[in-house]
């Protein structure tokens, strides 16, 4: 894939739980997170679960078999024993966990609401716009790229329809950094306002002639709304951001360049992972982007997972406990990797806190991996938001709705009551300062 | 102005695709229905299909591009968007769910930008338009009804092609022609 220009990078896709006490979830309260400090905000699901005896450390501050990887980073996480996925259970809860929506079954619909990353990206918009909305990247995201069309890009976040994943993290790389550097020549005007300009006038003729129709007037409506995002602009990429290339992603320049099918070979599944969290950890760190995802694997994919021979993930669940407690140790150290890189000075920062500080990363998962259940399915997060999270607890909440957990989420983001409404009213107070 | 007119033609037409049908069908405006629209079941009379708005899919993109302006793989990669989805039994020619989200506009635009620069290059643009060494607003109008053409699939309406026109008019003075 050609390097894009700067400015090209500036035009970029980024495109039943228990009652709980009133104690534990109060309303919605002001946070105390430091207002002028550049949080963000990052998605990790942990896909079918763990065995509860691998997964929950003893105490506040230790790690578990599955999370010893992130030793280093214990007192800067916060475990949530007691999170139920509301209205859901089994993989497909994948779609309710970070929506809060009901999914009863497989053949439900999805959600109509947007995930607590689009709501919190929106917000950040509103507030101090990125050059980058948000970025979502995938490690083998479905068990092929069929099967991510079929089902990887409905698996998770909503706007309100399904995000798309970049599941390629050379064309990743490219897409948000190639242009970076380059200098020379006279500035291009801007004409996306003409371009928008002309095709929504061509909307509003076609709008006309399918009025008749609810069905595609929706179509149109939907366009029309994502002409407005991209009639918007973007803001300008920080002088943080560089594009020195990354060895983790030269390393598989050659194989997946303008190749989408290869980033779905089962061999790469490390170096991808590898290479996309590389990627997120720059653009986070730098600025350019705030709000990040990233799907390793599928709910009912059976990516090889390269523990001792290699196991398939999803059947693994299935067997033996401790087995798979091992795989999703593996996958421990590769969020290592991601909060080793956030670990340091925020160049957006003068306070001296590091991106880590500012930042909330949150390890979710659907279900159970025997039961299948999603009672008290395990859940986690690292890093304090600037501030409005309190980190280094081990919390049994009891039967708390994941809703709860995302309208933290959303509080500690500084995200309004209104705009995160449909995860209802009730926070996890005991981790908001 | 080249660049600014392409741009705006790509984006436009491949944003909106077709219309099909004759509008005399009726539809509940919910989501997704993979499953036909007519059953042809014998017990009612035949139905005209709804007017339906149909999104190229990507291979469709790509191909109507290359088409457009002969674009080789070496001076045209492919489009920037997103996968098509698929619908539940796995084709990715759903109209209901090729839709523009923001995801895809992005990318589109993205997409418009790249065709663009790969077009308006000095290898490219005398093939795809030998007039325009001289510019000019008749040459802009021979672009429309070159280039224009083949991307909407018929002849661009009097509406389309004055706001291309007002549009090179506009910009043309500060910025020349390609």
């Amino acid at each position: 894939m050609a390097k894009i220009s700067r400015r090209s990078l500036l035009k970029l896709a980024l495109g039943g739980a228990a009652a709980l006490p009133f104690a534990r979830f109060g309303g919605s309260r002001a946070s105390a997170a430091d207002p002028g400090a550049p949080r963000r905000l990052i998605l990790w699901p942990s896909l079918n679960g763990a065995a509860p005896e691998y997964f929950w450390p003893s105490a506040a501050g230790a790690t578990s078999l599955i999370t010893q990887p992130l030793a280093a980073y214990a007192s800067k996480m916060t475990f949530l024993k007691g999170v139920n996925i509301e209205g859901s259970y089994n993989h497909f809860a994948v779609r309710s966990m970070f929506t809060g929506a009901a999914i009863p079954d497989y053949l439900s619909p999805d959600p109509t609401v947007k995930s607590v990353d689009q709501v919190v990206a929106d917000a950040f918009e509103t507030a101090a716009p990125s050059a980058m909305r948000s970025l979502h990247l995938g490690a083998i995201p479905a068990d092929s790229i069929e099967f991510y069309q079929l089902y990887g890009r409905s698996t998770f976040f909503f706007n309100p329809t399904p995000v798309h994943y970049e599941a390629n993290p050379v064309t990743a790389f490219d897409t948000i950094f190639g242009g970076l550097g380059q200098s020379g020549g006279e500035a291009p005007v801007d004409h996306r306002g003409d371009i928008v300009s002309i095709t929504r006038a061509e909307l509003d003729e076609l709008e006309a002639r399918v009025a008749a129709s609810p069905r595609e007037a929706r179509k149109l409506a939907d366009h029309t709304t994502a002409l407005d995002a991209v009639a918007g602009g973007d803001a300008p990429v920080p002088g943080t951001c560089d594009a020195t290339t990354m060895q983790s992603v030269e390393k598989l320049r050659a194989r997946l360049q303008g190749n989408a099918r290869a980033a779905y070979d089962y061999s790469l599944f490390s170096d991808i992972f590898d290479a996309q969290i590389d990627v997120i950890a720059r653009a986070v760190t730098c600025g350019l982007t705030r709000v990040a995802t990233l799907q390793a694997g599928s709910a009912d994919g059976n990516v090889i997972v390269p523990v001792d021979g290699g196991y398939p993930h999803h059947n693994t669940s299935h067997g033996d406990a401790m087995t798979f407690a091992r795989v999703q140790q593996w996958y421990a150290g590769k969020l290592a990797r991601l909060l080793q890189q956030l670990d340091v000075p925020d160049p957006l920062d003068t306070s001296g806190r590091t991106v880590l500080d500012n930042s909330c990363v949150v390890w979710l998962s659907e279900c159970q991996p025997q039961s299948h259940g999603s009672e008290s399915v395990p859940a986690f997060f690292v890093g304090g938001a600037a501030g409005a999270l309190k980190t280094g607890q081990l919390l049994d909440l009891g039967g708390a709705s994941n809703k709860a957990l995302l309208k933290t989420l959303c509080s500690a983001m500084g995200v309004s009551d209104a705009a995160s409404a449909h995860f209802g009213n009730d926070v996890i107070s005991e981790v908001l300062l | 102005v080249k660049r600014l007119a392409l741009m705006a033609a790509l984006f436009s037409s491949a944003c909106v695709g077709q219309i099909l049908g004759d509008g005399a069908g009726d539809d509940d405006g919910g989501g997704p229905d993979d499953g036909p629209r007519n059953l042809c079941d014998g017990a009612e009379a035949d139905v005209a299909g709804p007017r339906l708005l149909r999104r190229l899919t990507s291979p469709e993109l790509t191909a109507s591009i290359r088409y457009a302006f002969g674009l080789s793989a070496a001076e045209w990669a492919g489009p920037a968007v997103p996968a098509d989805p698929a619908s539940a039994d796995g084709f990715t020619n759903n109209v209901d769910r090729l839709v523009v989200d923001e995801s895809y506009a992005r990318g589109l635009y993205a997409t418009a930008t790249g065709v663009a620069d790969a077009v308006v290059s000095a290898a490219v643009l005398p093939r795809v338009l030998p007039c325009s060494g001289a510019g000019g607003a008749d040459c802009a109008r021979t672009f429309l009804d070159t280039a224009g053409r083949r991307l909407y699939r018929r002849p661009l309406t009097d509406a389309e092609i004055a706001r291309y026109l007002e549009l090179h008019d506009r910009v043309a003075p500060a910025e020349g022609f390609a």
